[in-house]
């Protein structure tokens, strides 16, 4: 590989993150590579290790240092922090243990937003189905049909609420499971090398 | 032998060098190299996080023909480095007592 091989992987693998982010980290290495001078390219470039091992970290320490904005980009940033995990030199047993382990936190992350996310679902049908009951009634009880329609828009709101609270609880959810992952992924490092 | 370098011990060697004048990501990585085990690629992260929790800012200046990045303390970054070498100074000690037996006898 040459240096020129070597920004090119390294911009495609930082191709998940924002514009500046992407061209500061590679600006870096260009100039790192000017200082060195090409007669110790090869060198430099061994000292590097892999542009995809570089990407993975500097990808983890992007999700897990501004909090997201929705529940899609605190996925992302989850799943950045996991490749960084896995692009980990692992012994296999271990390797076991912690795809275990992120996928059990998965699974009780992922619970809970599915939790709320269906209540708000079951809210929001609930007060819907009210309101068309209440109107079939119209012609034999008015005051049902106002009680049904009443009862029915405000559990249709309380749904709404949900379902909006539920995209907050999804989004911090995400980002406190990147952050976590993250703090795995730095005590990981910091035994192994550094 | 030299020792891993890393966390809090490292960012605070980052910020130590940069007390003595602002530099460049090559001849700081030369510089720390000299002294500890790091490979020529962890002071990236290293600095930008730095950067971004505002300890240091960056400014560029034309050398030969291109741009070199500077990195520059700020003053949140020299009150980290007090915090960092307050707290050195207190593992170093217990370390001391642990390794070389230093004062291990007053204890008795």
């Amino acid at each position: 590989m040459n240096r020129k091989q070597f920004l090119q992987d390294l911009r495609r693998e930082l191709e998940a993150l924002p514009f500046e982010e992407r061209e500061t980290a590679v600006t870096y290495y260009e100039e790192y590579f000017d200082e060195a001078g090409p007669e110790r390219e090869q060198e430099t470039i061994s000292g590097f290790g892999t542009p995809a091992k570089i990407a993975a970290q500097l990808k983890a320490e992007y999700a897990v240092n501004k909090p997201p904005k929705t529940p899609k980009e605190g996925f992302s940033k989850v799943w950045m922090v996991i490749l960084a995990i896995f692009a980990f030199p692992l012994a296999f047993p271990l390797a076991i243990v912690i795809a275990a382990l992120i996928f059990t936190l998965f699974a009780v992350f992922v619970s809970i937003i599915f939790a709320f996310g269906i209540s708000a679902v079951a809210l929001v049908l609930g007060g819907l189905a009210c309101i068309v009951g209440g109107f079939a009634v119209i012609a034999a009880s008015p005051a049902t049909t106002l009680f049904f329609v009443g009862g029915g828009i405000a559990i249709l709101g309380i749904g709404i609420i949900f379902a909006y609270g539920s995209h907050i609880v999804a989004t911090k959810l995400m980002g406190a499971f990147a952050r976590l992952l993250g703090r795995m992924l730095s005590r990981m490092r910091e035994r192994k090398t550094s | 032998m030299s020792f891993p370098l890393g966390g809090a011990l490292l960012d605070g060697c980052v910020l130590a060098v940069l007390t003595r004048g602002d530099t460049y990501g090559y001849a700081l990585t030369q510089n720390l190299q000299r002294a500890a085990s790091i490979s020529e690629s962890t002071l990236y992260p290293v600095l930008r996080r730095l950067q971004k929790d505002q300890y240091l800012e960056t400014y560029d200046s034309p050398y030969a023909g291109r741009n070199r990045r500077y990195y520059k303390i700020t003053a949140d970054g020299r009150q980290k480095l007090t915090h960092i070498q307050e707290e050195w100074s207190e593992f170093r000690e217990t370390i001391n007592t642990l390794l070389l037996e230093e004062g291990a006898n007053e204890d008795e």
